[in-house]
């Protein structure tokens, strides 16, 4: 059979087709639980365009290069935004689903996380844990990537918090007792900070805009996505899970809902 | 039409009629669900000015030692005055000529200052005095939050903050163009740099107020106590840092 251009291009098309409709594959629900997919949709802010360019004069020839040039000049991409955190609350008290008695679920999760002092900063801007059962507090284990010892601290009103020195190449755990969030700095770096978002009771996934948080075996209920991302406003999506389905929702990070205050 | 092309045609009809089944599952899935936008655009502090004026108000001095715990931070501390009213809560800061509008710059991608304190009512001009054309975006986080839009190379825009809080700055566009503001409730303020240990706060009308401390890396609990102003004295006050 002899194979012409067209029908080259129309398969191909095909696959290209077949590639955009799936999605990264996720099991299916088991009977009687749900899952909860959520789509991270990074967006730039409406009516930023690309950066200017110029000329520059060769002793041959002239090329054009961006104007901004440098680390200072690095510019966000929203296609690939880092360090996000997503958290999965239980709020079936809240779930007007027609229920009796709404179903309880108990939520859980690891509640350790790793990160790194490294360079100039930490490896993570944001990062999620969740913790503190009954005493038990949430961990993030830190390691120091520097040649010399780091001493790092946060604070937060409900927990008194902690100041910690890391030698080079160790590993400490950090301990956080109660729900909320901290800041995190270190002595020695003054441009080192992260913020350690700790929730009790939920799931929680660390990653980038790129990958797809993904909840299984979920018991029927209401529940609360909280997304959360370093520079951007945080955004919180109420979703319905029932048995044997998934439901999957699109969480924005963007600043285009900030109220726009002009002169 | 070869066989391969009528093979090719049908594969292409069929996924393309499975995509747009799948697109519009999804977007008929997004209608059904509720979807709540999290920030509270302010959540600063509003404050009362009430009817009194400053220039007018007998005024006297709040000077004070600040102690730490354990290693002091290298970065700043504030310690602000919050006026009490009879039911000793928050009650009317004064009418106040606000200090002059703060410029900030962005030449090379930062904002200068990058930290700042303002008083209430005040105005900060963001100045994009790039030399190159080169546009930025002002947007806010934290207690305060606003987009102030895109300026080009030469334009500026102004913001009054009238609301107390502590407020980051951003550009939406350039990843490591950040700043911090304070805005603390009245002039009534003090900046304690690393290396002081001390701090004076001159020509506070008299009354009572509740001090407080807002730190910049926060490291220790945020200190608060009650004093009384009184007119030409000085009053004392250790401020102390702990866990």
């Amino acid at each position: 059979m002899k194979m012409n251009s067209f029908s080259t291009a129309l398969i191909g098309l095909a696959l290209l087709f077949v590639g955009c409709a799936s999605a990264p594959s996720f099991p299916d629900p088991k009977p009687g639980q749900g899952q909860i997919l959520v789509n991270l949709q990074g967006e730039a802010r409406e009516g930023v365009e690309g950066p200017n360019r110029r000329t520059v004069e060769g002793e041959y020839s002239s090329s054009s290069e961006s104007v901004e040039q440098g680390k200072a000049f690095e510019r966000v991409d929203y296609d690939e935004i880092e360090d996000v955190v997503v958290f999965l609350r239980d709020v079936s008290a809240e779930f007007d689903a027609s229920y009796d008695e709404p179903p309880t679920t108990y939520l859980y999760s690891s509640d350790e996380q790793a990160m790194a002092v490294e360079g100039e900063g930490f490896s993570r801007r944001c990062i999620g844990v969740s913790g503190a059962q009954e005493g038990k507090p949430a961990v993030v284990n830190l390691t120091n990537e520097r040649s010399t010892p780091v001493t790092v601290f946060a604070f937060n009103e409900a927990d008194d918090g902690f100041e910690q020195t890391i030698n080079a190449g160790q590993t400490t755990g950090l301990r956080f007792f109660e729900e909320g969030s901290y800041e995190l700095y270190c002595d020695e770096l003054d441009e080192a900070f992260c913020v350690v978002h700790v929730y009790n009771s939920a799931f929680v996934w660390n990653g980038s805009s790129e990958e797809t948080p993904f909840f299984d075996g979920l018991a029927e209920g209401g529940y609360i996505v909280l997304v959360k991302a370093p520079r951007l406003p945080p955004e919180s999506i109420t979703v319905g899970v029932y048995a044997g389905k998934r439901a999957t929702v699109t969480a924005k990070l963007t600043v285009n809902d900030l109220p726009e205050v002009s002169e | 039409m070869g066989s391969m092309a009528k093979i090719a045609i049908k594969l292409f009809v069929l996924t393309a009629v499975l995509a747009l089944v799948v697109v519009a599952t999804a977007a008929v899935k997004a209608q059904l669900t509720r979807h709540y936008p999290v920030p509270t655009f302010v959540k600063g502090v509003k404050y009362e000015d009430g009817d009194w004026k400053w220039a007018e108000a007998k005024k006297g001095t709040v000077k004070g030692k600040v102690t730490f715990s354990s290693r002091r931070p290298k970065q700043p501390l504030v310690v602000y005055l919050v006026k009490l009213g009879d039911d000793d809560k928050p009650g009317a800061q004064g009418v106040y000529d606000a200090p002059s509008t703060l410029e900030v710059t962005q030449n090379g991608g930062k904002f200068e200052p990058s930290f700042a304190v303002l008083v209430r009512n005040q105005k900060a001009s963001f100045v994009n005095d790039e030399e190159d054309e080169i546009s930025h975006n002002v947007y806010f986080l934290g207690d305060i939050e606003a987009d102030l839009g895109i300026f080009d190379q030469g334009e500026s825009r102004e913001h009054e903050f009238e609301e107390a809080g502590e407020v980051s700055v951003h550009c939406s566009i350039h990843k490591r163009m950040d700043g911090k503001f304070y805005v603390a409730p009245s002039p009534a303020y003090a900046v304690v740099e690393s290396g002081d240990d001390s701090f004076e706060i001159s020509g506070v009308p008299t009354g009572k107020y509740k001090l407080h401390t807002w730190q910049k890396q926060k490291r220790f609990k945020d200190f608060e106590a009650t004093i009384e102003v009184k007119d030409g004295q000085v009053s004392d006050i250790t401020v102390e840092m702990k866990r």
